[in-house]
């Protein structure tokens, strides 16, 4: 997408669990998007919609068994190329920690929870970078200034669980980032805070991509969080993205009905009141395959025979190419504010009874 | 237009043409026919997956499962082979388990004893009698006294376990102590070794088949009330009870409908596991001369009891009750872990 | 008169230790001192951080917790005082939805059992008393049963879904139609409040906004009145008239919905509000932030004075950390605020110190 090479390009990934004795279930279905220094892209979507289990893909960390990976996911390092999906365990392994990085939604469980946090962060420093003793020690104790934990001397001494839910999320991305990752993937990690917490979680992790230079793919369900964190945002839905923008054309002009759609789901605390939501129909499940057409056409109120024909072409919109919508029958800005009146077909399943 | 080749209805390949080409001109009725079908497509395509997952509660789903593990099935597979026995004994065991028939053959103390041989397929014992019938009249005993045991442990177990939990949970205060005090007798229960709680047992009442039955009971009683009334706190703690108690249901129905049978799943594979541990104890008390003081009356502890004294001469009198004993609590056990994994909702997907 | 007043309301849940016998060593001030009054037919908003006491004053209200003392008066009864079994009575009018939708469903109830049992509970539906006199039991069951099915299908109507659901089991369906079913459940007792505690933070996004426009439609056909909790202050402010914002056990702020977002008066209230994230990127990169240093201090040993002054970026010398703030109306008398320097905030006379929020991040353009 962008003028610069792309630090991970990340091409028609898809991920297929084999259900025992069931149908296949195809989580993700040929997601692409590109991460560049110093810049934050976003996957958003609800429940089932792909998102953890891509940055799983990426980070190596999907069960070998009972799982099929495809597409490719290539990580430029300095000269080389490498495609992440392609590698051994090993060599993902010296990967991990050193190149890429990972932040998980539930801090605690995440963290070993016998193990002091000093130990836990001085031991990434002694895998990947080789410090030891009291020299790992003194940079574990920046690390954790750094993210803003007061008082780190005595902090590495204590267990996780005596550290508070923000204070967890902060020492999780120390460790994160003990390496100087070049890229580093976020999931949810901010759901489980309050959120006067979520909000300095985010900065950090602002500050951190402006100051460092890493490429940050942030996966999460609020639309909020992306439209302050994130500079390009893949929207995705049923294991595919249906719309992928920067941030400014995908708020200011949505196409994808889908995307319309939970915009006008939100309440948003800036709104007069009284505005009435409007909810997309039916829920997650409530989707046709890929190869039949349109996923989200059994929610849409705007699906045409058109949509039901085959799986959408992704369609570029927008002067500079970089607006990209999955949809037959996309939402031009001008309707978007007559879209309550459109035929709203009570199709498939009235409301939710489909499940 | 990209088309799929697997999911197409021919009634509807007629019908599309007309879809990309025709503007608002195309008038009313294409118009509502082209709606028609848009709708008849999305059904199509959603139809099939309405009846995917059927209803089905919680133990059908785990009871899919147990058909699917091989542990279950080699499990159930010994259970059914040794309940079957058991049932049909008298008409399975081809000679008397009591008359000493071939007593002519056998001669222990010259070390002469009798194998294996056509008539008498797993040989003959110390006196003469046909060992296959035994074991087969044997097994009869065995199960009784596991099944029996088991029931008195599940069902004294439950009682306190239960009286326990739902004090626990919705009594308040008075309830909390009323826990307490029950709990702490359970400990001390369980500070004591089932051997040791069943010997006490047996030795207070006298040496029977029931003294048996009854001690490895009552030394299950604590395992039984801990598990439960764990079950039910953990319970007891769940937004569905608080549900109930917003709604204003009596506490006791909230006890007995919703706690106590969304408790009663680990309580169900414990005994499954139980009767394991009841025969090999069962066997033990038996061993050590608590069981049935009538030796004429086959039960595989009091054989192996028996066997003991011909280890050196005659070592396969020992090894038919004890291969026995080893492979039927195997299948008990094998069925109750396999059951326990089916109804883990951790495991479950 | 209000619906329900609550006043001085406390719970202090008692930390115990000890072997065989448990002491008190110290309490958790869970809610500490919260008087509200909710009106007939209206939505009161609590919105507050987790560990804040909010849904333990929901369930104090439903008496599901053991009230330490206060009043909570509806219909000029005090629910405090009364004993458990008429408690248990009252709680037909008082009903609750749950967060986690499924959690709040026993597993092995059918959907029909699951809302039958309210009625069962309470002996609601039925035929009348002269219709009663003229039938033989046997009828009489009937009749209740019939009753009762049609106030159980009816409340399923009104949540948008079908008798159809009758048979099948919470874990047969989505997370929306659960939440609708715990929605029916609390309906179809008819009563007079309900308590929604989170009512959509479990939900995906798109799901949110069904459940919350069926709440509107259910208030506005059957004049329902609602008590709604929940940390997302952009919902709260949405489907309520009156929002309180609780912080540490005790209301910061109170005023009617669209007051509090225009003048947000109390320090933690300007915090929470610039810290909830709007989608939309031009507003999200002009509006001011407040980054709060540090976390919410443990509610077992809250700091003296008013509750929010180890974080509040506008602390003065004077007052605050001695003296606990009243809550006390403010223009006029609907907005409530409970900080000493309020006024002088507002009027900008007091800034926030720099040095003791976190950071300030002010709008970059213009």
């Amino acid at each position: 997408m962008g003028s610069s090479t792309p630090l991970l390009a990340v091409e028609e990934l898809s991920v297929v669990f084999d259900g025992r004795g069931s149908d296949e279930v195809r989580a993700v279905d040929g997601v692409s998007f590109t991460l560049e220094e110093g810049r934050v892209t976003g996957l958003v979507g609800e429940s089932g919609c792909g998102k953890s289990v891509t940055s799983l893909a990426l980070m190596g960390l999907l069960p070998s068994r009972g799982v099929r990976v495809g597409g490719s996911a290539v990580l430029r390092t300095g000269d080389t190329e490498v495609d992440l999906l392609g590698l051994a365990p090993g060599q993902m392994r010296d990967l991990r920690g050193s190149q890429l990085a990972m932040i998980f939604q539930d801090p605690l469980s995440s963290l070993n929870p016998v193990v002091p946090i000093g130990r836990q962060v001085t031991e990434i420093l002694t895998r990947h970078r080789g410090l030891r003793g009291s020299a790992a020690e003194k940079e574990a104790a920046d690390l954790l200034y750094r993210v803003g934990i007061p008082d780190p001397g005595r902090r590495l001494k204590e267990y996780p669980h005596q550290l508070s839910g923000g204070m967890r999320q902060r020492a999780l991305i120390a460790m994160a980032v003990a390496c100087r990752p070049r890229v580093m993937i976020a999931d949810e990690p901010t759901t489980a805070l309050d959120v006067t917490i979520q909000a300095q979680i985010l900065e950090l992790l602002k500050d951190l991509v402006t100051e460092e230079g890493t490429a940050l793919l942030m996966i999460t369900h609020d639309l909020g969080v992306v439209a302050g964190l994130c500079d390009d945002i893949n929207v995705l839905y049923a294991g595919r993205a249906v719309e992928t923008a920067p941030r400014a054309p995908l708020f200011a002009d949505p196409t994808h009905p889908y995307t319309v759609g939970l915009l006008g789901s939100i309440p948003r605390l800036d709104a007069p009141r009284g505005e009435p939501l409007t909810p997309i129909r039916g829920s997650v499940n409530d989707n046709i395959a890929w190869a039949d057409g349109c996923a989200f056409a059994p929610r849409c109120d705007r699906y045409l025979l058109d949509c039901l024909q085959g799986p959408p072409e992704l369609v570029v919109s927008g002067a500079d190419g970089t607006h990209a919508h999955r949809c037959v029958n996309p939402v031009r800005h001008a309707d978007a504010a007559a879209r309550a009146v459109l035929e709203s077909p009570s199709v498939v399943g009235d409301e939710e009874e489909s499940a | 237009m990209p088309t799929t080749p697997n999911a197409q209805n021919p009634s509807d390949d007629a019908g599309t043409p007309d879809t990309g080409t025709t503007g608002p001109a195309g008038g009313g009725t294409s118009l509502l026919t082209r709606k028609a079908d848009k709708v008849d497509r999305l059904a199509e395509l959603m139809g099939p997956r309405d009846n995917g997952t059927g209803g089905a509660g919680i133990w059908r789903t785990a009871f899919r499962r147990l058909r699917r593990s091989p542990m279950a099935i080699s499990g159930a597979a010994i259970v059914a082979v040794f309940v079957l026995i058991a049932l049909f004994a008298p008409l399975i065991a081809p000679y008397s388990a009591t008359a000493q028939t071939w007593g002519g053959e056998v001669f222990p103390n010259q070390n002469i004893f009798v194998g294996p041989r056509a008539e008498n397929w797993l040989g003959l014992d110390n006196l003469g009698r046909d060992q296959f019938s035994r074991m087969v009249i044997g097994a009869r005993q065995t199960l009784l006294v596991g099944v029996v045991a088991t029931l008195v442990g599940f069902g004294v177990g439950a009682l306190i376990g239960g009286t326990a939990g739902a004090a626990a949970t919705l009594g308040g205060r008075w309830g909390r102590t009323l826990d307490n005090a029950i709990m702490r007798v359970i400990d001390m229960m369980l500070a004591l070794p089932t051997l040791l709680l069943a010997v006490t047992v047996a030795a207070l009442i006298g040496a029977s088949l029931t003294t048996v039955m009854l001690a490895v009971g009552i030394a299950q009683v604590p395992i039984f009330a801990r598990l439960l009334r764990g079950a039910m706190i953990a319970q007891g703690n769940r937004d569905y009870v608080l549900a109930a108690r917003a709604l204003g249901v009596r506490t006791h129905r909230i006890a007995l409908t919703h706690i106590l049978p969304n408790s009663l799943g680990p309580v169900i594979v414990q005994s499954t596991l139980t009767l394991a541990t009841a025969i090999i104890d069962a066997a033990a008390l038996s061993y050590l001369g608590l069981g049935n003081p009538d030796p004429s009356f086959p039960e595989w502890g009091t054989m192996l009891a028996d066997a003991q004294r011909f280890l050196s001469s005659a070592p396969q009198l020992a090894v038919y009750p004890a291969l026995g004993i080893i492979v039927t609590a195997l299948g008990f056990t094998l069925l109750g872990e396999a059951m326990r994994e089916a109804l883990d909702p951790k495991l479950r997907k | 008169m209000s619906l329900l007043r609550i006043e001085d309301l406390k719970v202090h849940f008692p930390i115990r230790r000890g072997v065989v016998f448990d002491r008190t060593i110290g309490h958790v001030y869970a809610v500490d001192g919260v008087s509200l009054s909710i009106e007939r037919g209206s939505t009161y908003g609590l919105v507050g951080e987790s560990g804040c006491g909010k849904t333990t004053l929901g369930r104090a209200v439903l008496r599901l917790v053991d009230i330490t003392s206060g009043s909570v008066v509806h219909e000029g009864r005090d629910l405090a005082t009364l004993g458990n079994e008429e408690m248990r009575r009252e709680r037909r009018n008082l009903q609750m939805v749950f967060q986690d939708p499924l959690g709040s469903l026993n597993p092995r109830q059918n959907i029909g059992s699951i809302l039958m049992e309210g009625l069962e509970t309470h002996g609601i539906g039925g035929p009348s008393e002269e219709e009663a006199a003229s039938m033989s039991g046997g009828e009489r069951r009937a009749a209740t049963r019939d009753d009762r099915r049609r106030r159980v299908v009816g409340a399923l109507e009104r949540v948008g879904l079908s008798a159809k659901a009758l048979d099948r089991y919470p874990h047969e369906f989505s997370g929306g139609q659960r939440q609708r079913i715990g929605i029916a459940r609390a309906l179809v007792l008819e009563p007079d409040l309900i308590i929604c505690d989170e009512p959509v933070s479990a939900l995906d996004v798109s799901i949110q906004a069904q459940v919350l426009n069926l709440l509107e439609e259910l208030q506005e056909e059957l004049g329902l009145t609602y008590l709604v909790i929940a940390h997302d202050l952009a919902v709260v402010r949405h489907v309520s008239d009156t929002v309180g914002v609780m912080y540490l056990g005790a209301l910061v702020e109170e005023a009617p919905s669209d007051a509090l977002y225009e003048t947000p008066l109390h320090p933690y209230t300007r915090a929470l509000m610039s810290a909830v994230p709007v989608p939309d990127p031009t507003v999200e990169d002009t509006r001011e932030r407040i980054l709060l240093a540090g976390d919410l201090p443990s509610p077992a040993n809250p700091p003296t004075g008013c509750r929010f002054h180890t974080r509040c970026p506008w602390r003065q010398e004077e007052l605050c950390d001695t003296d606990r703030p009243e809550l006390r109306p403010i223009n006029g008398g609907e907005h409530r605020v409970a900080c000493h320097h309020a006024e002088r905030i507002l009027s900008g006379e007091i800034l926030p110190n720099e040095e003791r929020a976190e950071r300030i991040v002010h709008g970059s353009a213009g």
